[in-house]
């Protein structure tokens, strides 16, 4: 590689890691701010949790909840809670696109059935 | 007897570039001559048929105008007459243009010059009397048992002879040694002991301790030797001498600068060496165990003032010395500040070993001198590093290694002080000086090494650094003394193992020297020349020329001053016939007359023909060999040359450049070995008398109104040979420009 | 005339004011040999330096060289005296580059491309502090305790955490912004918190050893300065800067020309990701986001930019070892070297360089594993490689100001160093002063400047 082809990619490097920047400047202009991120559910629900803990924990809370369930038979646990199942959530989030894929598709994270129901 | 045979050889472009029936009409025409024959290859089956068959009819000798005998040998032993060989093909066809008059004529002249020396030439008489086959050896240390277990293993009765009470010199002090196989990394243990016990097993050894050489006479083959020994004198005969008296190491106290003497805690390697057999290394100054040993290298050597040479050994002995420290004591460390290290050739492998130990540091540096302190403590002040130009360095003890110095005899000075006492003895003028000179010398009376009851003194002539002289690399174990050999330190600063290697080929030389000697044959560098000089006595003026310039000393003298040849010292280099003035001494096969009428056999083109005639006479070592190789080569040059092979320089008698101007010849190319402090002369002074009367002769031509530029020396390694065709031509232009010379007609 | 290189020293020592002072003579300097820095250097890539002679080939073939006082001949022979004091004022072990082309000549397999890795290591080692851990960080012994100490650092965090009581959600932060950690247990603010530690913890160590290391460059170098005015502090900063962001430096190597590109490669997927680092741990407080701040998703620029980079200095590292491991083939072909048993081992580099080497790439290598794991759901192993890269960037954070990672400094203050006194290379000397000078100074090896 000659110098001056070198000193090229270098620059091209550089422009790449400027690049992110350009990118956040045009999605903020583009202006999604003021609207929630995420749909509210309706209202006069309460949460089996307190809302931000649900946030970080629902997926091992999910995944607990399966095991206790249909692994181990034990539906006494937290009242009648686990009567309600994983429907339940549905009933005080109905919109499904807003509540749960809008952070899921921005995360790369795809839930398919397997996720849950293996082995 | 058929007269001389000739046989031209018509291969190797012969026939073609020179016009064979002048040359066979031209032979035939000569005095002597018999049968001329034109073969068209000499060298092939049917050319050895005719090679036979002319040897059967016993010509008195044969010429062979074909190519130098160097490159192709073409006589067998069948050919018992004497054989001349004229190299046509390297010194007229391939170096000079084909079918050209003046080439016709440069080989004329060669076959002419040929068929002279098969002429003139007398078979020699080998000078063959009984000889001793026993070889002294001088000196007991390591090369002087090398020589004498190689001399003794070859079948020959040997006499050492020691002056000290064992044998063993300076091996007897060193208890371990560098290391002398592969790996080459490890000391090793004194071979002496095994050395020792195997020398005094052997029948065929006689070992003089404690005694020393009173006095020797003779010549190879017979010498008469008288020996000092502790129960008073012993005299016995040997046929050949091999001096091995070592060395002594260079005196420490010269060098003050280094602390020698301030301190006792500078020493030298000699006295290191003690310490470390004794177990381990303390301060000589307070019993304090050395702990950071400081080795100064080329103490004293590689220096003007002192010593000029390296020693070579040093070096190893510093790093076997640093390695047997940090193996008795591997807490201490070894500091080694030298010039350069030097560990020739595969004992590299050991300096690499040392520099593997992280606590032997080197560095290289000049060491500017050694500090002493009030408190006895020492520092190295080094200068010229990389350390930077001015540090020091602390040690606990600072050994200095110390170089070599031959122990060899002053036979100059030597022969100074007996001249001058035989001056005062005589009485007379000069009585004055006599005493000056004894006053001055005395100091060395009894520093004699061989007692040699020659001409030119009691001991061997010695070169500028006090080596015994010869060419060391060409020759190793010459000396200018014939049958005395020189091995070990005191030819060269050596090792042990170069000193076995030394004592082995020193013995075998002087066995050589020996068996030539019972044959009347001369030993290097004229191998198996039977004929040595013969002095027509009548017209001797006792100049003593011959007798002072002979560089071996071959020569002695009786009462009147007449040369009295000691035929088996001669190397027959004619140096003798060069320097004699009244051109009394002759070999059967190379004289005064031979040589003047090969001078005077060239027909000299007269003025009109502007065709030059430059005479060349070529040392037979270097340059002659040097002009074939140049004809091999093909490089040519000019054809106005006539060469005349001489035995060397010094072997050229004045006369013969004489005779060449007075014949007309335009000009002289002397062609030589290097003369100087290193010589490359083969007889050691031909190229240096040579240059001495080259200047009379100039003087003389000066005289005669010619310019003393038509002499020319030109000094010629063998190496020369693609140049010397371009010197000969620029001499030859000279000639040209400066015009013919003026006596053409005369 | 072509100056010897028995001079070099006379040149170091010689002071512009030699001719109006000659003054009184100093007193000459005391060599002690330090048998504890020989041996430490003899275990860090010295080994064979007690083979130099001195014959300066080395110094001959070496294209960064100043030419008045020539490296690495005199680091050589200070190495095997351990001459510390003089090793560690000394600019020229940071000029060297590592291209090996010294140890490629060297007659005796000395290998002082090596010795002067060696050398710099001695250099970081001798500023920093605590002088344990210093010491730790260059021996493969230490890298254990240091792993384990980063592995215990990570979970007495999270433990500790758990005990404060305060919640993942305090910790993360909140309102409008979702930032989703990982792993609970370790939400991003602890994690920054607890890097931004560590970091400053770099700053000040390495920060110290710049000050002492620059302290030492002026007293000795500057008391015989070879320009009379030192350039303006922004030209230098500027020209030394220039000289990292272009890499001219490995251009004049002869015998590892790629790494050049390997390096480059190293340097900016660093840059990338610390440019991403910068994004990520200011994102609560960036007003250009809303929503869901972290997890990045993979179409998300930055996270691209991420990768990128990762591959980058992943593809940089191999580059780099592949070059590393292939110089005995490459070298010596046929294994055709001289010398004795031992001595002339390949240089494939020193413990210092593999270290550096395999924890970047461990790094990045678990980060990537991370990531493969958390997108293909496998949520038993991805903690795990999660923890494996925690403790291995813990690791490279506390090594970072003691092991070869510190030449982000020291030789960033060389240069600075060097193009504020003006101490030329002697390839930018050539480039300059051509052809005339070509005549003037024959070199063994004339070799443009790719």
């Amino acid at each position: 590689m000659t110098n001056g082809n070198y000193r090229r990619v270098v620059m091209v490097g550089l422009v790449v890691m400027g690049l992110p920047v350009l990118f956040s400047l045009v999605d903020y202009a583009r202006g999604a701010e003021g609207e929630p991120f995420l749909a509210p559910a309706k209202p006069d629900t309460a949460c089996i949790l307190e809302s931000a803990a649900m946030r970080y924990t629902h997926m091992t809370f999910l995944k607990d909840l399966r095991d206790r369930v249909v692994r181990e038979e034990n539906r006494s646990a937290e009242g009648d809670l686990d009567a309600r199942g994983m429907n339940s959530c549905r009933g005080c989030h109905p919109d499904r696109a807003a509540f749960c894929d809008r952070c899921h598709d921005r995360a790369s994270v795809r839930l398919d059935c397997f996720d849950c129901h293996k082995y | 007897m058929s007269g001389i045979a000739v046989l031209l050889c018509e291969g190797c472009e012969l026939g073609s570039a020179l016009d064979m029936g002048a040359l066979t009409r031209l032979a035939s025409g000569q005095q002597g001559v018999g049968t001329v024959k034109s073969v068209p290859c000499l060298c092939s089956e049917a050319g050895a048929d005719v090679l036979r068959e002319c040897a059967s009819d016993e010509p008195s000798a044969m010429v062979l105008g074909a190519c130098a005998a160097r490159f192709m040998p073409l006589t067998t032993k069948d050919c018992r007459c004497r054989i001349e060989r004229v190299a046509l093909r390297e010194l007229a066809v391939w170096s000079h243009e084909a079918r050209h008059d003046e080439t016709q004529a440069l080989a004329g002249d060669y076959l002419r010059m040929g068929l002279i020396r098969a002429l003139k030439s007398a078979a020699p008489e080998p000078d063959v009397r009984e000889v001793e086959r026993t070889v002294l050896v001088v000196g007991g240390g390591a090369a002087g048992i090398a020589a004498a277990l190689a001399a003794a293993g070859a079948g020959y009765r040997v006499v050492v002879v020691e002056q000290g009470a064992e044998l063993g010199g300076w091996l007897r002090e060193t208890k371990r040694l560098p290391p002398s196989r592969a790996p080459y990394r490890d000391l090793e243990p004194s071979p002496l002991d095994s050395l020792v016990n195997e020398l005094v097993s052997l029948p065929l050894v006689t070992v003089h301790a404690g005694a020393t050489v009173a006095r020797i006479t003779g010549e190879p083959g017979r010498f008469e030797v008288e020996l000092r020994t502790p129960g008073g004198t012993t005299a016995l005969r040997a046929g050949g001498i091999v001096q091995a008296t070592g060395f002594t190491p260079y005196d420490a106290n010269r060098l003050p600068h280094l602390g020698y003497g301030d301190s006792p805690d500078v020493v030298t390697t000699f006295e290191l060496e003690r310490m470390l057999a004794a177990g381990p290394v303390c301060r000589p100054s307070n019993g304090q165990p050395a702990r950071r040993i400081a080795f100064v290298q080329c103490a004293g050597s590689r220096d003007p003032a002192h010593l000029p040479y390296c020693s070579t050994v040093c070096c190893r002995t510093t790093l076997k010395q640093a390695l047997w420290a940090r193996e008795i004591d591997p807490d201490c460390e070894a500091y080694v500040v030298a010039k350069d290290l030097r560990s020739p050739g595969v004992h590299e492998a050991f300096y690499r070993r040392a520099q593997e130990d992280p606590l032997v540091f080197f560095t290289k540096g000049e060491v500017r001198r050694v500090k002493v302190g009030k408190s006895g403590s020492l520092s190295v002040e080094i200068t010229g590093g990389l350390l930077g130009d001015d540090v020091e360095l602390p040690a606990d003890l600072v050994v200095l290694a110390v170089g070599m110095v031959p122990r060899a005899s002053n036979n100059d000075a030597l022969r100074e002080l007996s001249d001058a006492r035989a001056a005062l003895a005589k009485g007379g003028p000069g009585q004055a000086a006599a005493e000056e000179t004894i006053r001055r010398l005395e100091v060395l009376a009894d520093t004699g090494t061989l007692g040699l009851g020659y001409r030119q003194g009691p001991d061997l002539p010695l070169d500028r650094y006090g080596f015994p002289d010869s060419h060391f690399i060409c020759f190793p174990y010459e000396t200018r003394r014939t049958g005395i050999y020189t091995a070990g330190a005191v030819r060269a600063p050596n090792d042990l193992e170069a000193c076995c290697i030394d004592g082995q080929g020193a013995a075998l030389k002087a066995i050589q020297a020996i068996e030539h000697a019972a044959e009347g044959l001369a030993m290097h560098p004229r191998w198996g020349d039977v004929a040595p000089p013969t002095f027509n006595l009548q017209r001797c003026t006792q100049c003593k020329r011959c007798t002072e310039e002979c560089p071996f000393g071959t020569l002695d003298e009786d009462e009147r001053c007449t040369p009295k040849l000691n035929s088996t010292r001669c190397r027959r280099c004619g140096i003798c016939l060069g320097a004699c003035p009244e051109r009394i001494i002759s070999f059967p096969d190379y004289s005064i007359d031979i040589v003047s009428t090969l001078v005077k056999s060239v027909p000299i083109p007269d003025e009109f023909e502007e065709s030059p005639r430059i005479l060349v006479f070529a040392c037979e070592n270097d340059a002659y060999p040097a002009l074939e190789m140049a004809g091999l080569h093909r490089h040519t040059y000019s054809a106005y040359v006539r060469v005349i092979p001489v035995r060397c320089l010094g072997s050229v008698n004045v006369i013969w450049i004489a005779d060449a101007m007075a014949m007309g010849y335009d000009g002289v190319l002397l062609l030589g070995c290097k003369p100087g402090d290193d010589t490359q002369c083969h007889f050691m002074r031909g190229s240096d008398l040579m240059a001495t009367r080259s200047e009379n002769v100039k003087q003389k031509l000066t005289q005669l109104a010619l310019e003393d530029e038509r002499v020319r020396i030109e000094y010629v390694a063998i190496t020369d040979f693609s140049t010397l065709g371009g010197r000969i031509d620029a001499f030859v232009e000279r000639i040209q420009e400066i015009g013919l010379n003026p006596f053409k007609d005369v | 005339m072509v100056p010897s290189v028995g001079d070099e020293t006379t040149m170091v020592k010689r002071s512009p004011h030699r001719d109006s002072a000659p003054a009184k003579k100093p007193r000459p300097k005391r060599v002690v040999p330090d048998r504890e820095v020989v041996r430490r250097l003899l275990g860090s890539g010295g080994d064979a330096m007690g083979q130099c002679m001195q014959c300066a080939t080395c110094s001959a073939v070496c294209e960064l060289t100043p030419d008045d006082a020539p490296f690495p001949r005199k680091e050589m022979l200070w190495a095997q005296w351990g001459l510390v004091d003089r090793l560690v004022s000394d600019v020229d072990i940071w000029l060297c580059h590592e291209c090996h082309d010294c140890t490629v000549r060297c007659p005796r397999g000395a290998r002082p491309g090596d010795v002067m890795a060696a050398l710099r290591q001695a250099c970081v080692s001798h500023y920093s502090f605590p002088q344990g851990l210093a010491r730790a960080a260059a021996a493969p012994a230490g890298l254990v305790w240091i792993v384990l100490a980063s592995a215990a650092l990570l979970a007495a965090a999270s433990i500790g955490w758990d005990a404060t009581g305060v919640t993942v959600a305090e910790l993360t932060g909140g309102g409008t912004r979702i930032a989703i950690p990982f792993w609970t247990r370790f939400p991003h603010g602890l994690l920054i918190a607890l890097f931004l530690t560590v970091f400053a913890f770099d700053v000040a160590v390495l920060g110290l050893g710049m000050r002492r290391y620059w302290r030492a460059l002026s007293a000795t170098a500057l008391s015989a300065p070879t320009r009379a005015t030192p350039n303006a502090w922004g030209q230098s900063l500027r020209a030394a800067l220039g000289r990292i962001v272009w890499h001219d430096d490995f251009a004049s190597c002869q015998h590892e020309a790629r790494r050049r590109f390997g390096h480059g490669l190293v340097v900016y997927g660093t840059v990338g990701l610390m440019v991403v680092d910068l994004w990520v741990v200011t994102a609560r407080q960036n007003p250009l986001l809303s929503g869901l701040v972290y997890p990045l998703g993979l179409a998300d620029p930055w996270k691209l930019l991420a990768n990128l980079a990762g591959v980058a200095l992943v593809m940089g590292c191999v580059m780099m070892g592949i070059e590393r491991l292939r110089r005995r083939e490459r070298w010596f072909p046929g294994g055709k070297w001289s010398g004795l048993e031992g001595v002339r081992r390949a240089p494939s580099g020193t413990y210092g360089d593999w270290l550096l080497l395999g924890l970047i790439s461990t790094v990045v290598l678990t980060g990537f594993v991370t990531e493969g794991l958390h997108l293909f759901r496998v949520d038993e192993l991805r903690y795990a490689a999660y923890a494996a890269h925690l403790v291995s960037v813990t690791t490279l954070f506390v090594v970072l100001p003691y092991s070869k990672l510190a030449h982000l400094a020291y030789r960033t203050l060389a240069f600075l160093f060097v193009e504020r006194y003006g101490l030329r290379r002697r390839a930018a000397v050539r480039a300059e002063t051509a052809p005339a000078a070509s005549c003037a100074q024959p070199k063994l090896s004339p070799q443009e400047v790719p």
